[in-house]
């Protein structure tokens, strides 16, 4: 157990940071981030034997964080993702801001967003996952994840150019 | 520092304290601690309860009316020839031995020892059974000792389960 302990450390440390910032921008919370990076690597730990070699680490970790931080949500509130339909874009990528932005204030932009525009934005738009890859990991309709995407952009959109004119 | 675009901005962040430290207590806490499933102690003392039992009834003589025995024996008779109940039998022995055998090699010898105990328990209540068919209190006997085997097979299929982070998606 110790040598597989020393192993486990060392993916600890070397996808601590990018777990940690996925948690930390999809909870918005820093305590609760840190409570959903442990609870991460313990559950990663425990499925540890099922892991393939051949998949992608960091999307495993992220994959359970996810999980990790949707389930702490639910257990938190009963209340379901507010979700308004509204006119889904083919696509939308590359998106780049028409004047460049602090990252601070960025970060706390995205933070404000409502959890389920938030999640999609994160895992799309930071994390670089596709609209499928969001999807599953969020447990969601692709077409559904598209459309949060389109509203967290707007509101986004929103609340940058409202602190630029203030 | 300002960005252009959202995937700028940077995918790590450290924790501002190690956590590591918190993480592996708590992994060697749970690797000597781990808790069994819930009746898994039940099921064990029954288990036990059911050995002595059937030492002490092949030894000692009991008093049972014609009407008791009757009984005892159309339950043990339904149970063990209900197709079912068969089936459901096996399919969960078959289950647990799976979910058993993707567990680590510590837990998965006690769990297994655990298992053949039980289904130990078992068969040397059938076989006291084949020495003395009528008797009422051993076909009781062997009838709660396979219920006790099976909540103990879907127990260990609910606690294996419960452990794996895939609740919500699959990985």
């Amino acid at each position: 157990m110790a040598q597989s302990l020393t192993e486990f450390e060392s993916i600890y440390r070397e996808h601590s940071a990018t777990v940690f910032g996925l948690c930390r921008r999809l909870t918005g919370e820093h305590a609760a981030a840190e409570d959903a990076t442990q609870e991460t690597f313990l559950q990663a730990w425990r499925a540890l034997a099922k892991f393939e070699s051949r998949a992608s680490m960091a999307t495993w970790l992220h994959r359970i964080a996810v999980n990790v931080v949707l389930a702490t949500r639910r257990r938190k509130s009963a209340q379901l993702l507010s979700f308004v339909s509204e006119p889904v874009p083919e696509r939308e990528t590359d998106w780049v801001f028409e004047t460049p932005v602090e990252v601070a204030e960025l970060e706390a932009a995205v933070a404000a967003l409502p959890e389920g525009a938030r999640d999609v934005l994160v895992l799309s738009g930071i994390y670089a996952y596709s609209h499928e890859e969001t999807a599953a990991m969020l447990g969601i309709a692709v077409g559904t994840c598209k459309a949060q995407l389109h509203r967290a952009r707007r509101l986004l959109a929103n609340k940058l150019s409202a602190e630029v004119a203030a | 520092m300002k960005v252009t675009s959202l995937n700028e901005l940077p995918r790590a962040i450290a924790p501002p304290t190690d956590l590591w430290p918190t993480i592996a207590a708590q992994i060697e806490s749970a690797g000597r601690h781990r808790p069994l499933p819930s009746r898994w102690p039940w099921a064990l003392a029954a288990c036990v309860a059911a050995l002595a039992l059937g030492v002490l009834l092949g030894r000692v003589t009991m008093s049972v009316n014609s009407e008791q025995m009757a009984r005892g024996a159309e339950v043990a008779r339904s149970a063990f020839l209900d197709a079912n109940f068969v089936t459901e039998r096996q399919q969960l022995r078959l289950s647990a031995t799976e979910q058993i055998r993707a567990l680590p090699a510590a837990e998965r010898e006690k769990l297994l020892q655990s298992v053949t105990t039980l289904q130990k328990a078992v068969e040397q209540i059938q076989s006291a059974l084949g020495r003395d068919p009528g008797n009422a209190l051993l076909q009781e006997l062997l009838v709660n000792a396979c219920q006790d085997e099976m909540s103990h097979l879907s127990d260990i299929n609910s606690a294996v389960r419960q452990s794996e982070p895939k609740s919500e998606i699959s990985l």
